[in-house]
């Protein structure tokens, strides 16, 4: 299937936002990065360019464990009203914002990791139990 | 004429004994009670000292033992010493008393200053010291029952209990965050627990009356109390932190139930 959209140059675009990146496969119809979009989400998305689609589209996957709290950022599309870099700003910047948030809740968890230690209590049984003592 | 001690008939001995002694602590202004009286002994009990002071003039002895104990444990712990009733008795008596009130204030002050030093060392984790010992709490003129010592110390906290009887005598100390339980054992031990709301234990001390270096019972009950206040303090203040966290969760569509509270996982 022919492609009528213009070819974007998403290593050019990256490298504007200065978001780090790794090229982690690549062929003639899929490109795969591994970005490093903040300092504490090292390893955090991955993201797939398929030069095929006549929608530019690309997908955006996330480990596991991030599954689990968010919802996947994927398949996000091009439209008429959104561009390619419009979704990639999008994207970045939910990234962030996802990424303060896990700075803040780490912050926190510090905090209680601290009351713990100050009072001589066992983080780890806490952890176990954690779940039933919120609903307290 | 001189009438000889030791032609003294044994109940008039014993008299003789206990006139002295109460005369000799009402002129040294210290406070005793009998804690127990009958024809064979009568057992005084010294107050005003973190440590119990013991004389049982008796029968059997022929004279009068004094000893120091640690309340409730019935241990001698410290120095006891014996007036055997004979003519020298009331030479020896003064000497032997004073040095023996000189004892068990020496040894309440180093206990005093050991707990003292215990409560330091605790308090930079413990907010709330456990609420001091009436003496009307920690001296009785008769033995009293752990039982007794365990729903005292918590009626005198205001403290909500539930106790159920069956082989163990238990105490369910009502708390929010977590189960503070008290066994009773028919052995006399006597296990201090505190569980989690899902059963899992976050400490355990067991106290054994035999076990000769083992604190009082309402010394280490306090104790128990103590480190729970303290617990209930440290949870309430994690759950104000684990409501930040859910906020910060609830305003970023994070899914707060499936957050790892290691955040290990996320950062290693």
């Amino acid at each position: 299937m022919e492609n009528n959209k213009p070819q974007i140059d998403i290593e050019s675009l990256l490298k504007e936002r200065e978001i780090g990146y790794t090229k982690i496969y690549s062929d003639e119809n899929q490109r795969v990065y591994k970005l490093y979009i903040t300092s504490m989400l090292d390893t955090f998305v991955q993201l797939e360019f398929d030069v095929q689609g006549t929608d530019a589209s690309f997908y955006i996957r996330m480990p596991q464990m991030y599954q689990e709290l968010v919802d996947p950022l994927v398949w996000l599309q091009e439209s008429n009203e959104s561009t390619f870099e419009d979704v990639l700003d999008e994207f970045v910047s939910q990234t962030k914002k996802l990424a303060e948030c896990f700075f803040k809740v780490k912050d926190k968890l510090s905090e209680i990791k601290f009351i713990f230690k100050s009072y001589d209590l066992d983080y780890e049984d806490f952890i176990s139990t954690s779940n039933n003592f919120e609903k307290n | 004429m001189k009438i000889s001690y030791q032609h003294q008939t044994t109940l008039k001995k014993i008299k003789i004994m206990t006139e002295l002694f109460e005369s000799a602590l009402e002129t040294r202004n210290i406070k005793f009670v009998k804690r127990f009286e009958n024809d064979e002994k009568i057992d005084y009990l010294i107050q005003d000292y973190s440590l119990e002071g013991i004389i049982v003039v008796s029968k059997e002895t022929n004279g009068a033992k004094l000893y120091i104990n640690i309340p409730y444990t019935d241990l001698c712990l410290f120095s006891s010493y014996f007036m055997k009733f004979n003519d020298n008795f009331k030479n020896q008596f003064d000497g032997v008393l004073d040095y023996f009130l000189d004892q068990i204030q020496k040894h309440s002050n180093k206990f005093n200053l050991y707990l003292e030093m215990q409560k330091r060392s605790g308090e930079s984790t413990t907010p709330k010291s456990p609420a001091p010992i009436s003496p009307s709490n920690s001296l009785h003129s008769q033995p009293i029952s752990p039982s007794t010592t365990i729903e005292s110390i918590l009626t005198e906290r205001e403290i909500e209990f539930e106790k159920v009887e069956g082989n163990n005598i238990t105490y369910n100390i009502k708390n929010n965050y977590f189960k503070p339980v008290i066994y009773v054992f028919p052995n006399g031990e006597i296990s201090f627990c505190i569980l989690s709301n899902t059963g899992n234990r976050i400490s355990a001390t067991v106290w054994d009356p035999k076990n000769i270096h083992a604190p009082s019972l309402d010394r280490i009950l306090n104790h128990f109390l103590g480190q729970f206040e303290s617990y209930y303090n440290a949870f309430s203040l994690i759950k104000e932190k684990l409501i930040e966290i859910k906020a910060i969760c609830d305003y970023n569509c994070i899914r707060y139930d499936s957050l790892d509270m290691d955040l290990k996982n996320y950062t290693d």
